[in-house]
């Protein structure tokens, strides 16, 4: 008596919740709960310093700016004499 | 000869600016690459336009953080439908629509055996208007769900027709799937495995304190050292996400697999054999929210899955919501006393892995959160016999406005958890930065040079 008293408990209690019921809320239950979870919070990247970013690049370009301007003062240098 | 030797001298400077720009690059150059963040492989979708799982969605379901209609919302309804039912014809589309709404309220009401004679007769219906295939996907699901609850209790006794009874409705919701296979996150697909577990566990029920309803070992053992690996929010060990390019083209390749453990031994080589963890939770996440709300089976296998995949305090939480539930877990005492024992273990595994100050603070924590996701579906329901009673419309889309006015989003919002965050050693780094050092010494010398020279050598002045 008390084993069915359990399995009629436990019937009225635990089983309706193993389903998925299809009506014409389900649509709508749908589409609120995608939109709920939809937008993602990306972490906060660590921002690089702006010398590591910009510093090589940099360099390099000052670098061929002045082998640039050597080129062009030795050459003013030389057809000044000439 | 003078100059000759001026002019080594200026080419050797050269090279050795050139050189000292090299080393001071080199030394100047970061080591690591600056830290990105890729979204976890379970963000792709299992099928094209599916949706896709978010740690966010176990904790919600666990602390019932969603809202959830009443028995007044369901009364209601069910009576519009009975009044619409007798008014139009019994084989139109709306009286189809109207039977599903009808026979949800009566299973939602704890009546599953009143809706099996009016899905018989819609079913019946249906097909004497030549509907098929995905036209009849509804009536098959709710069909096989509610002939399954109906009797399921007797079924558990080892009453041979309930069984038979259970065994059809399963037959109905695998119809279902057939013609509608990735419905509503699969849901139907983790519902037949769900039953048919439990109607298994009524013939062997030492299936219930071997294994969750995936197949996840309930006497597997977890290591502290299996959780540093995993990192203490990253879901996948890192190894399997060397690199963003890898991760692109393999992304769902690299999803954690879970269930089928007890097949082998091994566990871990079983991997293939299991399924990417985010199918089976999306399925109960489902459940749980549009299914009929808590149950200790799902909440156990979402505390056995967390575990699996890293996320120790999502798995604590279900574990301390299944023991809760425990009463709930089948009819015998000594397995409602097996899932509160089990629960415990678990909860005590994670607790030795983590800062005991952390976990001082997990139950007073999931306790406010559980009374706070409970009395938001309280105000809710209370909210919407109001309505019915000052004579509402339901199929109002604004009918919850004034609820919602005002208030947070019950749902979670995601966070970090949901991303792979790396920081590589970066080889290509010093390489550029010697370069660039070296280049920029060469020119620097060079432009010297090249202002100064003509003026020492300058020749004398002729006037």
């Amino acid at each position: 008596m008390r084993r069915l008293f359990a399995l009629f408990a436990f019937s009225v209690v635990a089983t309706p919740t193993l389903a998925c019921i299809n009506d014409s809320e389900l649509p709508g239950h749908e589409r609120e709960f995608r939109s709920s979870y939809q937008a993602d919070r990306k972490p906060a990247e660590p921002s690089q310093p702006l010398l590591q970013q910009y510093g090589p690049g940099t360099a390099a370009a000052a670098g061929g700016v002045l082998l640039l301007a050597a080129g062009v003062v030795t050459v003013r240098r030389l057809t000044a004499r000439g | 000869m003078l100059r000759a030797l001026g002019c080594l001298g200026a080419l050797v400077l050269t090279v050795a600016a050139g050189a000292g720009g090299c080393y001071a690059g080199y030394w100047l150059a970061p080591r690591e690459r600056p830290a990105q963040s890729y979204p976890l492989p379970h963000h792709i979708p299992s099928v094209e336009g599916g949706a896709t799982f978010r740690f966010a969605m176990a904790h919600d379901i666990l602390h019932e953080r969603y809202p959830k209609h009443g028995p007044a919302f369901y009364t209601e309804r069910n009576r519009l439908a009975r009044e619409r039912l007798k008014v139009i014809p019994p084989d139109s589309d709306e009286a189809f629509a109207l039977t599903d709404d009808l026979t949800a309220g009566l299973n939602r009401l704890g009546h599953p055996a009143d809706a099996v004679p009016l899905l018989r007769e819609k079913l019946k219906l249906q097909e004497a208007r030549g509907l098929k295939g995905m036209d009849l996907y509804t009536t098959y699901a709710n069909l096989g769900t509610y002939l399954y609850f109906a009797d399921m209790g007797k079924a558990f006794g080892g009453d041979a027709a309930a069984k038979a009874a259970c065994e059809e409705g399963i037959a109905f919701v695998e119809k279902s799937v057939a013609v509608n296979p990735h419905s509503h996150f699969d849901r139907e697909k983790w519902q037949i495995v769900i039953l048919r577990f439990l109607l298994d566990a009524a013939d062997k029920p030492d299936l219930l304190t071997e294994r969750d309803f995936l197949g996840d070992q309930l006497g597997r053992q977890f290591e502290a050292k299996e959780f540093e690996l995993h990192g203490s929010a990253r879901p996948y060990p890192s190894g399997m996400l060397i690199s963003g390019a890898e991760y692109t083209v393999r992304a769902r390749k690299n999803i954690t697999r879970v269930g089928n453990e007890l097949e082998n031994a091994e566990p871990r080589k079983l991997d293939p054999v299991g399924v990417p963890f985010d199918e089976p939770l999306l399925g109960i996440v489902g459940m749980w929210r549009q299914g009929g709300g808590p149950s200790p089976h799902f909440a156990l296998c979402v505390g056995e899955v967390m575990l699996r995949v890293g996320q120790r305090r999502i798995a604590w939480t279900a574990f301390e919501r299944a023991n809760r539930m425990a009463d709930r877990f089948w009819p015998d005492p000594a397995k409602q006393q097996f899932c509160r024992d089990h629960c415990a273990r678990r909860q005590k595994q994670i607790e030795e892995t983590l800062p005991a100050e952390e976990v001082a603070e997990f139950r007073p924590r999931f306790e406010a959160e559980l009374a706070y996701g409970e009395r938001y579906q309280r105000e809710y329901q209370e909210y919407e016999a109001a309505k019915v009673a000052a004579g509402a419309d339901l199929r109002d889309e604004h009918l919850f406005d004034d609820f919602h006015k005002g208030r947070e989003p019950i749902a979670t919002p995601p966070g970090s958890e949901e991303f792979l965050v790396t920081a590589r050693v970066d080889y290509s780094g010093p390489a550029m930065t010697s370069a660039a050092g070296g280049v920029f010494g060469v020119g620097l010398v060079a432009f010297v040079l090249a202002v100064v020279w003509p003026r020492r050598n300058a020749p004398p002045n002729r006037t």
